[in-house]
C-alpha cells in the first residue's frame, strides 16, 4: 500500500465510511500489524493537532477582533518591540527626515532642505512625522470589520497598465512581504504595484511603517503570495565597506533602470547611522529600490538623494532593515529562508535575474 | 454577567459557544490588568495582547472541558492564566530566571498545556504558510470535517478523486513544514 493508499484509507475509517466488512478487515490489520497501528495513531494524533491549531487560530482572530473594538482608544498601527518613547521617534523622524518638497526653495535655511526624496509624485513628501490623522485612526479601526472586504480587493487580479510609477518596491520573501520607502505610501492603505516581464499587477496592504526611518513593508494576498517565487538576493549581514560597487534597479521611469554606484561615506544625511551614502546618480522613482552588491546580496535600499550635491544617493543599511524584520517577528513573521544567492560570471545575467522582483509602485 | 462575579452556569454556556458579547466583556474587564502586569515585567504592548489572548484561549478551552470547575472569579483566574504565561515566556528569554522561577510554580497551567499551545502555535504558523488552495483544503478537510465532494465542489475540481490527491499533497508539504519549523524553533 502506498503512503497515499493509506491515508485515504485512514480518512475513510476515521469518517466511518467504510462498508462493514472493510471495517473489520482495517480493524484487524491494526490489531495485527504493530507498524501500521503506529502509523495510523501518528496520522490521527496529527490530525487532531490540525483541528487544534486551527481552532485556536480562529478564538485568537476572535479575540484580536474584540480587541480592537473594546480598545478602540489604543488602537493604531503595528509597533515594533523596541523601546523607544513615541514622543522621541516623532521629533527625530521630523529632525531627520521630512521637508515638503513644495517648500524646497523657500526653506534653504531650514535643517534638511537638502535632502530630497525620491517619489516622483508631489503629494508624497507631506510633513508625516508618524503621528497618523484621525482619519487614518478610523480606517484602521475598521479594519477588522472590513475583513473580508479587504480580502476581495487584495486577491483583484489586475491588469498591467503602462503609467508613470510612484517609486519602486521589492520583494522580500516569497510569503508576499514588499518593503518600500515609507513616504511612498503615505497616507495610503492599499497600494496597487506591477510588474512589467510577469504581467503581475495587484494591490498590496501596508502593513508595517517604521516611525523612525523612511522604510514600510507591504504584502499582497496570501493567494497571489503563494504564486510568487522565492528571491534570488539575501539580505548582507553587513553594510558594504568604502568603495565597494554597488548598483540599483528601480523605476524612474516605466522602464526598470539599471544604476551603479559605489559607496562614499559609512553614515547618511548628517551622519545618520542607519544609513550610507552612495556616490550613484538617482532620479524621482527610485525610491524604494532595491541596492545590490555585485555577488547578490541585498545592501539595503534607497530612500532620498542630495539635492544640492550631484549623486549623493542615501541608502537605507541592511542591519537595519533585519533589524526591524526581527523585532517584528510576533506581528508579521517575515521567512526570509526560501531567499538564495546565485552566481553570474556577467553583471547582465544577475540583472535579468533580479528585476522580474522588483515592482513598480503607483 | 459580571467577570468579577463568580461563574455561573449561564456564563459557563455563553463561553462554550464562544458568545462574542460575553467575550467582549470578559476581554474588557480583564485586559486591562493583565497589559499592566506584563508592562511593568518588561514586556510591552505586543507582549501583553499575546499572552492575554492565548491565556483566554486556554481558559476557553477549559470551560469546554465538561468537569470545569472554577472557585474564584472569572478575572483572577484569566489573569493568573496570563501572568503564567508570560512569566514562562520570561523564563524563556532567560530573564532574571530566578526571580520568577518560585512564582511559577503556582500550577495554574500543567506543562502538557503549555506544550499544546506551543504546538497549536506551530501548527497555526504553518497552516498559514501553505499557501491556497492547500489552506482551504486542509481546513475544510480536518477543521470542518468537510467531505472530499464537498471541497471539490467548493474549490471547483472535477471530481472528489482530484480533491483527494490535491489532499494529500497538501498533507504531506504540511507535515513536513511542522517537523521543519518545529526542529527550528528549538
Amino acid at each position: 500500500m502506498s503512503e497515499e493508499e493509506k491515508i485515504a484509507l485512514f480518512d475513510a475509517y476515521l469518517a466511518k465510511e467504510l462498508a462493514e466488512q472493510a471495517r473489520l478487515e482495517f480493524e484487524l490489520l491494526i490489531e495485527k500489524n504493530e507498524e501500521f497501528k503506529t502509523e495510523f495513531e501518528a496520522y490521527k494524533s496529527f490530525s487532531v493537532q490540525i483541528k487544534a491549531g486551527e481552532e485556536y487560530g480562529r478564538i485568537k482572530t476572535k479575540l484580536a477582533s474584540i480587541h480592537s473594538e473594546t480598545q478602540k482608544e489604543k488602537a493604531g498601527v503595528l509597533r515594533p518591540k523596541f523601546y523607544i518613547p513615541m514622543i522621541a521617534a516623532a521629533i527625530i523622524t521630523l529632525v531627520v527626515i521630512i521637508v515638503p518638497t513644495q517648500f524646497e526653495s523657500a526653506s534653504e535655511d531650514t535643517a534638511n532642505a537638502d535632502y530630497q526624496e525620491l517619489s516622483t509624485a508631489e503629494e508624497a513628501a507631506e510633513d508625516d512625522t508618524d503621528d497618523y490623522s484621525a482619519e487614518y485612526e478610523a480606517d484602521n479601526i475598521n479594519d477588522v470589520d472590513s475583513a473580508s472586504v479587504q480580502l476581495s480587493k487584495l486577491d483583484e487580479e489586475l491588469t498591467y497598465k503602462k503609467g508613470d510609477p510612484k517609486g519602486t518596491c521589492f520583494l522580500i520573501s516569497d510569503q508576499g512581504y514588499f518593503i518600500t520607502a515609507k513616504h511612498l505610501v503615505y497616507k495610503k492603505k492599499y497600494v496597487k504595484i506591477q510588474q512589467r516581464e510577469s504581467g503581475q499587477a495587484f494591490f498590496t496592504e501596508v502593513v508595517y511603517r517604521d516611525s523612525l526611518l523612511d522604510f514600510a513593508i507591504l504584502k499582497c494576498s496570501d493567494k497571489i503570495g503563494s504564486e510568487l517565487k522565492a528571491p534570488p538576493y539575501k539580505l548582507s549581514n553587513t553594510a558594504p565597506g568604502l568603495g565597494d560597487d554597488v548598483f540599483t534597479l528601480g523605476y524612474p521611469k516605466t522602464d526598470i533602470v539599471f544604476t551603479k554606484g559605489s559607496v562614499s561615506s559609512a553614515n547618511g544625511f548628517r551622519s545618520d547611522s542607519m544609513t550610507y551614502e552612495v556616490s550613484m546618480p538617482a532620479n524621482k522613482g527610485n525610491s524604494g529600490a532595491p541596492l545590490f552588491s555585485n555577488d547578490g546580496k541585498l545592501v539595503g535600499f534607497v530612500i532620498a538623494n542630495h539635492s544640492k550635491k550631484q549623486s549623493v544617493t542615501y541608502v537605507v543599511k541592511p542591519s537595519f532593515i533585519q533589524d526591524r524584520i526581527d523585532n517584528l517577528q510576533d506581528s508579521l513573521n517575515i521567512n526570509m529562508k526560501h531567499n538564495y544567492i546565485r552566481n553570474y560570471s556577467k553583471t547582465s545575467q544577475r540583472v535579468k535575474k533580479l528585476s522580474p522582483f522588483v515592482f513598480e509602485l503607483y | 454577567m459580571n467577570p468579577n462575579q463568580h461563574i455561573s452556569a449561564e456564563m459557563i454556556e455563553c463561553i462554550r459557544k464562544e458568545d462574542r458579547k460575553m467575550l467582549s466583556k470578559i476581554y474588557a474587564e480583564t485586559y486591562p490588568m493583565v497589559a499592566k502586569y506584563v508592562r511593568e515585567n518588561s514586556g510591552t504592548e505586543a507582549d501583553a495582547q499575546d499572552v492575554f489572548q492565548d491565556g483566554f484561549y486556554l481558559f476557553i478551552k477549559k470551560v469546554k472541558h465538561s468537569d470545569f470547575e472554577l472557585t474564584s472569579k472569572i478575572s483572577t483566574f484569566l489573569f493568573g492564566i496570563s501572568r503564567n504565561l508570560w512569566l514562562k515566556e520570561l523564563t524563556k528569554k532567560k530573564l532574571n530566571e530566578s526571580d520568577y522561577k518560585a512564582e511559577l510554580e503556582v500550577g495554574l497551567i500543567e506543562e502538557d498545556e503549555h506544550q499544546q499551545l506551543a504546538q497549536n502555535k506551530l501548527m497555526k504558523k504553518c497552516i498559514d504558510l501553505l499557501g491556497e488552495p492547500c489552506k482551504t483544503i486542509i481546513v475544510q478537510f480536518y477543521f470542518f470535517q468537510a467531505s472530499m465532494q464537498e471541497i471539490a465542489e467548493k474549490l471547483n475540481y472535477t471530481n472528489a478523486n482530484n480533491a483527494k490527491n490535491q489532499k494529500y499533497k497538501c498533507f504531506v508539504r504540511l507535515k513536513k513544514m511542522v517537523l521543519k519549523e518545529g526542529t527550528e524553533d528549538e
